[in-house]
């Protein structure tokens, strides 16, 4: 790891819903892509351990769970998946005071914990308080690069 | 034997990331102890971003069009029902 380029600039929040669009290739995950994946900008993708968990449901829902633990964690391997134990007090503390799901609610604590952008879709829940939450947390979407 | 330090919330985040860095490239947990160790050394593992993308496009459209979407939203929506079921 290199301490050398500002940890800060260069680390990012993905959320899931962003990781399935690029799963599903669609028009989403192709500016996702480009704009965040391909940005020489961002170095360090950080996820919740709540994404990491969801895209095994998904997957698993498909093709089982062996198989859903195997490719879920290829995919994920230069991810890092923030220790769920450094997370859960800002969590709880989101879920509490805002009306959003305890997933976005785990995203927004890496973000939060970490003071790096988060990556997210827009979704009713998150732009119903996004005043609130923009000032707590720095929230990209991706649906802007449209 | 332990001790205590006083650092800055800015300095504990900093260390935070570098712990999160250290325990996926080692696969268990990381102290600040050992955290501040790694510094220490300036041990350099520069990000290598070609094979980063060659890795995850092996997976890029492995889910047809919406089929994790709706799995997704299927997911959230029962968890938001059971949640209302408790509150």
């Amino acid at each position: 790891m290199s301490v050398n380029k500002d940890l800060h600039e260069a680390s990012i929040v993905i959320d899931t819903g962003v990781l399935v669009e690029f799963l599903e290739d669609s028009e989403l995950g192709k500016i996702f892509s480009k704009h965040f994946l391909e940005n020489a900008k961002f170095e360090r993708y950080y996820i919740s351990p709540i994404t990491d968990t969801e895209l095994k449901y998904i997957f698993c829902r498909r093709i089982g769970y062996h198989e859903a633990k195997k490719i879920v964690s290829d995919f994920l391997i230069d991810f890092i998946i923030c220790s769920e134990s450094n997370l859960r007090d800002d969590a709880f503390r989101l879920k509490c005071n805002f009306p959003i799901s305890l997933a976005d609610s785990y995203s927004l604590a890496v973000a939060l914990i970490l003071n790096i952008p988060l990556c997210m879709k827009k979704e009713e829940e998150i732009q119903n308080n996004i005043g609130k939450l923009s000032s707590k947390v720095k929230i990209i979407f991706i649906d802007d690069y449209m | 034997m332990t001790t205590t330090i006083q650092i800055s919330e800015e300095t504990k985040k900093k260390l935070f990331m570098i712990m999160n860095q250290l325990e996926k490239e080692g696969g268990r947990r990381v102290t600040y102890d050992e955290a501040i160790k790694f510094l220490f050394k300036e041990e350099k593992i520069e990000f290598q971003r070609e094979k980063f993308l060659d890795n995850i496009r092996k997976y890029q459209g492995v889910l047809k069009p919406n089929e994790g979407k709706d799995l997704l939203k299927e997911l959230r929506v029962k968890d938001h029902e059971r949640e209302q079921r408790f509150t």
